[in-house]
């Protein structure tokens, strides 16, 4: 036994006491260490789960055209979201309820989302306004509206194939919207709301914007008139001959840049889901054709280029010719003895049979692969396909002798015009492209696409020589419907029958035609290819007259200089007719139309019917010989004949043959000078849809700050602008300044 | 201060017992001042505890009860009845426990086991801890603690108890206190289960029970510890959830991170008293066994650590009563009430800075309760009582 036990037990008391002292301090330790240390992370860590984001997306990009015109724009609409931890059980029915009512979606399938655990979900994205008005009215309990950007296509089909579409979320899918989808896109902000552990919104809490930064506007190389251009013809050949499909491009041979690119089937990039898929598959760069005689060019620059034949060696054609194999006939019964030139121009398969053996594998080969054809171009556009050719190692005479003529070798369209484009630009390839500029919302310059050259591929002189070559086609050739009066015009035509699983069918063609102009200085490479047209198939009368009458409305509209003398002289000399009715957007099938004697009395000056109602136009127009198309009569749209004309073409004063039909745009915010100034117009307490269609139809843009209806707008109403002038317009939440209050439920 | 001889100490060779107090009239020790030191540092956490009870749980009781004040109110009761009992007890001499001992013990024991009947025990959160009087709530496990404490020190300072022997001596208060450890366990209530064994363990300490068995009983028991925790789902998973919060941070150690995110993001300072975020909802229980959390939160490192001192405070002046108590049974009570509320404070913070695994003790004064805090207050009562016959 101890014999001071009281001293033990109070030697045991400090011990405790010690103990104690020490795990307090251990204690304060450990407190200091999660404050100080770990601090800043936990308090990082504690805001983010107290967080719940409401995604705000960034303004997309505008797509302008090569002249500033708007291709796609966006414009700010409402989506309808919930927090399903706002919403109390008891409001569960009431809320699923009313917004089925509004909504038009089922009760059950909202209560799924209303009761889903997270922290946020879309309940209807993209709503009209006045969807949206009723949304807000109702003040539902954890549902509320974030603005969301919607891209509108103002014209409508307009161009399609290049655009492409985007997703409901903005992203790109397809076209130029996917491919420039980073740039377009820009980076989605949010408003961070910190919310307590069941949804409600803490008070005074941290609410944070962090503000979306909208993305690049993209001017594209295409016009937006040459696109309309193309695009009528396009459906005029598709109603025409019935054809399954068509297509074209246009390229400025000297930088590659695309002024057009269309096809047919279109739709509306506005609503594509009412149309079926595979019209949004874009053919000039998804498939690969069989180009017949088109290919023959490069063949030719081939033999030319090698020095194996001159442009006055002479080609026999006794309607066929044998090689080792096989009989090969030409299209005709005999084109007897003709010069090189001749037999472009008669387009003469034995001559290029000849020509074919003559290059060998290894030449030919050699260039078809420097013309581009073997790999892809590098255009901006998604899912570029390529054209399928024989093995250069076992190839046999025989299939060498059909391949020199274009047959059983496909290529791409866009590979194609690349090509003949190189002969049009004395030799050197250029890569095609469709995005000029891609410029910041300040409109400073981010990139700026350049022409690039990818080869010299034959030389200027060999280029010349076939261009030459090419013009006799369209001269006194095969390609006599393509010819534009007063222009120097190149081009091939182009019949190849389509083969379905390697085997040939019959009665189903592609017509094509592929050229440009002027030949002394070419502006405008084109090619049109017709799938399965209907009662003609022959690339010279189905592809060659929509090609000439194109090619007419595009270099007046380029405001290209006509060609000089000789060509002209040239055309006197032969007597060439001028397939007059088939220009400028004539109604009647163009290889109807009979050739005519180009002469004064049929010259007219285009009268200005800018500024005129449709109505009045249309008089002005008939009065001077001269027809006017401001849309309805290609696309059948319905017209409002007091809508004003914006925007002419052929521009007044210049002179046009009789009958031609001038181009009114309605509302295009185009060039300064075509286009007047105008009133703003007080928008205020307009919704920003309101706001969009009223500024649209006098054709000012919209920027939108904000969200709800419209209060203060910049320039005010009344200022006198010009057209295309940005409007500011700050939007406000109606009654944006009541706070929600939330009366929690009584036990 | 008075100072005395140390022959005058009233305590003797032999053991603890207590010659001179073991009979009817003694002492006759003039009672000194009380240590208002020690009053003044239980009623500062008091204070702080209230208003921190506020601002924890405005928000809940706003949402639960429509009145930011519900908890407030309810506090600020529990508290004005705890100082009337603490005064009370404050002048109620300490050896007269003595004699109420067993009865204490007994009363205690029968509560503990009403509590488990159906009809008597309140069940709230799957827990059957309360007993009800009309408006009035009982927590007989709060009541409980004290009792064991007292009559402990009843026991261990009884002449001729033999602390030094293990079957006669260490083993008898081990087996009473599993006996009640069982009992709060059916409740369940783990925490206060442990405090009662947690209490036993140090006054046999105190009383100079050999170390070595008492280390022998605790590893004996550790793995009966283990055992509970395992064989209970919740426990386990409260465990695992210790060693790993993030492993599961939306379920088992939701509790531990949501208290981490607070400390952490009150710093030094704090956000402001009011400003917490986590009170909000996040963390639950964040007036009862996390209000610590909140202090963090709100008052930052500098108001944490003032509770801190204010209990090293305590546990000095607790001690120093223990040390200089006039006999071997004051000395173990003050001991034992001193330990017991430290344990809690010990354990609760440990849990709320992700120190030991969540247990479910309160933090003593500060957290809200009312059984715990007026049984709190009645042992600082019994304290301040033997503070006034000190020695020292
Ligand atoms: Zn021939």
């Amino acid at each position: 036994m101890p014999s001071s036990t009281g001293l033990d037990l109070r030697r045991r008391a400090l011990l405790l006491f010690s103990v104690t002292s020490v795990c307090l301090f251990g204690l304060l330790i450990r407190l200091g260490y999660i404050q100080f240390v770990l601090g800043a992370e936990l308090s990082e860590k504690a805001l983010d789960a107290r967080m719940q984001e409401v995604p705000v997306e960034a303004r997309r990009g505008v797509i302008y055209d090569r002249k500033g015109r708007e291709l796609a724009i966006s414009a700010t609409v409402d989506s309808v979201f919930a927090i399903p931890a706002q919403i109390k059980p008891k409001d569960l029915d009431r809320v699923a309820l009313a917004l089925s009512e509004v909504l038009g979606i089922p009760k059950d399938r909202l209560l799924v989302n209303l009761t889903k655990p997270v922290s946020f979900v879309w309940i209807k994205r993209k709503v009209d306004e006045d969807t949206a008005k009723r949304i807000r009215d109702l003040d539902l309990p954890g549902i509320g509206l974030t603005p969301e950007t919607r891209r509108f296509y103002p014209k409508g089909n307009l161009a399609c194939h290049v655009l492409g579409i985007v997703g409901i979320d903005n992203q790109g899918l397809e076209g130029i919207e996917l491919v420039y989808d980073k740039a377009l896109r820009g980076n989605p902000g949010k408003i961070v709301v910190e919310f307590d552990a069941t949804g409600r919104k803490i008070p005074a809490a941290t609410h944070r914007y962090i503000a979306p930064e909208d993305g690049c506007n993209l001017m594209l190389t295409v016009d937006e008139v040459i696109q309309f251009m193309v695009e009528r013809e396009l459906d005029k050949l598709m109603s025409t001959y019935s054809a399954k499909g068509a297509c074209a491009v246009v390229m400025d041979p000297k930088t590659g840049e695309i002024l057009a690119l269309a096809a047919r089937p279109g739709y509306d990039p506005n609503e594509y889901a009412k149309f079926p898929d595979e019209y949004r598959r874009n053919p000039v760069i998804n498939d690969a054709f069989s180009p017949g005689s088109t290919f023959k060019p490069i063949t030719a620059a081939a033999v030319l280029e090698e020095g194996l034949v001159t442009k006055v060696s002479r080609f026999y054609c006794g309607g066929s010719v044998k090689v080792p194999g096989a009989t090969i006939s030409c299209w005709s019964s005999g084109h007897g003895s003709q010069t090189f030139v001749d037999a472009v121009k008669n387009s003469c398969n034995v001559a290029f049979v000849n020509m074919g053996l003559r290059l060998g594998p290894d030449l030919f080969y050699k260039y078809v692969k420097a013309f581009g054809l073997t790999q892809v171009t590098g255009i901006d556009l998604p899912g570029e396909a390529m054209g399928i050719m024989l093995e250069p190692g076992n190839i046999k005479p025989v299939d060498l002798a059909v391949m020199s003529f274009g047959q059983t070798l496909t290529v791409t369209p866009i590979q194609l015009l690349s090509a003949i484009s190189a002969i049009a630009n004395d030799g050197v390839l250029m890569k095609p492209h469709l995005v000029k500029e891609i410029r910041g919302l300040d409109g400073t310059l981010i990139k700026e696409v350049k022409p690039e050259a990818v080869r010299r591929v034959i030389s200027q002189e060999t280029a010349k020589d076939l261009a030459l070559a090419m013009e006799e086609v369209v001269k006194a050739g095969t390609g006599k419907q393509a010819y534009v009066p007063g222009y120097r015009i190149a081009g091939k035509t182009g019949t190849a029958q389509k083969s379905v699983g390697g085997k040939v069918v019959r009665d189903k063609h592609i017509s094509s035609f592929v050229g440009f102009g002027p030949v002394d200085d070419p502006k405008v490479a084109m090619l049109i290819m017709v799938d399965e047209p209907q009662g003609a198939y022959y690339g010279g009368q189905v592809a060659a007259p929509a090609f000439g009458s194109i090619m007419k409305d595009v270099l007046s509209y380029m405001e290209v200089p006509p060609s000089s003398e000789e060509g002209r002289e040239g055309d006197r000399l032969r007597g060439v007719g001028v397939p007059g009715a088939g220009m400028l957007g004539s109604t009647g099938a163009p290889q109807t139309k009979g050739p005519e004697e180009k002469g004064p009395e049929d010259t007219v000056e285009v009268p200005s019917v800018l500024n005129l109602t449709v109505e009045e136009a249309k008089r002005v127009a008939e009065t001077a010989g001269l027809g006017l198309d401001v849309g309805d009569q290609s696309s059948g749209e319905r017209i409002d004949p007091k809508s004003v004309i914006m925007e002419q073409i052929p521009p007044p004063g210049a002179l046009v043959s009789k009958g031609t039909v001038i181009i009114g745009f309605r509302t295009l915010a185009g060039s300064a000078e075509a286009v007047g100034k105008v009133s703003v117009p007080d928008i205020r307490g307009k919704t920003i849809r309101a706001v969009a269609d009223i500024l649209g139809e006098i054709g000012l843009r919209l920027d939108v700050k904000g969200s709800g209806v419209a209060r203060r707008q910049n320039p005010s109403p009344g200022t006198l602008v010009p057209r295309g002038t940005v409007i500011e317009v700050i939007f406000e939440e109606p009654g944006a300044e009541k706070p929600k209050t939330e009366t929690p439920a009584r036990e | 201060m008075r100072k005395r001889p140390a022959a005058e100490r009233r305590f003797n060779a032999g053991g603890i017992a207590d010659r001179a107090l073991g009979t009817r009239d003694l002492p006759k020790i003039e009672a000194g001042p009380t240590d208002y030191s020690l009053l003044v540092a239980v009623i500062l956490l008091l204070g702080l505890g209230i208003v921190m009870v506020f601002s924890a749980s405005a928000v809940m009781a706003m949402t639960n009860f429509n009145d930011p004040f519900y908890f407030l109110k309810r506090q600020a009761v529990w508290a004005l009845i705890g100082l009337l009992g603490m005064t009370v007890l404050m002048n109620f001499d300490y050896w007269h426990y003595k004699k109420l001992a067993p009865a204490i013990i007994v009363l205690s024991i029968t509560l503990l086991v009403a509590v488990l009947l159906p009809g008597i025990g309140r069940i709230s959160h799957g827990a059957r801890r309360w007993i009800g009087f009309g408006p009035l709530t009982l927590t007989p496990s709060e009541p409980a603690k004290m009792a064991m404490v007292i009559y402990l020190a009843y026991l261990l300072s009884s002449k001729g108890y033999k602390i030094k022997t293990f079957f006669r001596g260490v083993l008898p208060p081990v087996l009473l206190g599993l006996g009640m450890f069982a009992l709060i366990l059916q409740q369940p209530d783990l925490g206060t289960g442990l405090t009662v064994m947690g209490s036993t363990f140090i006054m046999l300490f105190s009383a100079g029970a050999k170390i070595w068995h008492l280390l022998g009983l605790i590893g004996m028991g550790i793995p009966g510890v283990f055992a509970a925790i395992f064989m209970e789902e919740y426990r386990r998973e409260r465990f695992l959830a210790f060693l790993d919060p993030w492993a599961d941070p939306r379920g088992s150690g939701y509790h531990i991170i949501q208290s981490l995110y607070a400390l952490g993001s009150g710093g030094p300072f704090g956000l402001g008293l009011g400003k917490s975020r986590q009170k909000f909802l996040y963390l639950p229980e964040m007036h009862t066994d996390f209000i610590f959390a909140i202090i963090g939160e709100e008052l930052g490192f500098v108001g944490a650590m003032l509770v801190i001192i204010l209990f090293f405070f305590f546990a000095w002046r607790g001690y120093r009563i223990a040390m200089n108590a006039p006999d071997g049974f004051s000395c173990l009570l003050s001991c034992g009430l001193t330990s017991m509320i430290l344990i809690q404070a010990l354990v609760n913070i440990g849990v709320v800075t992700g120190t030991l695994p969540i247990t479910g003790i309160p933090l003593p004064f500060l957290s809200f309760g009312g059984s715990s805090l007026v049984f709190t207050l009645a042992s600082v009562g019994i304290l301040l009582n033997i503070s006034r016959y000190c020695t020292g």
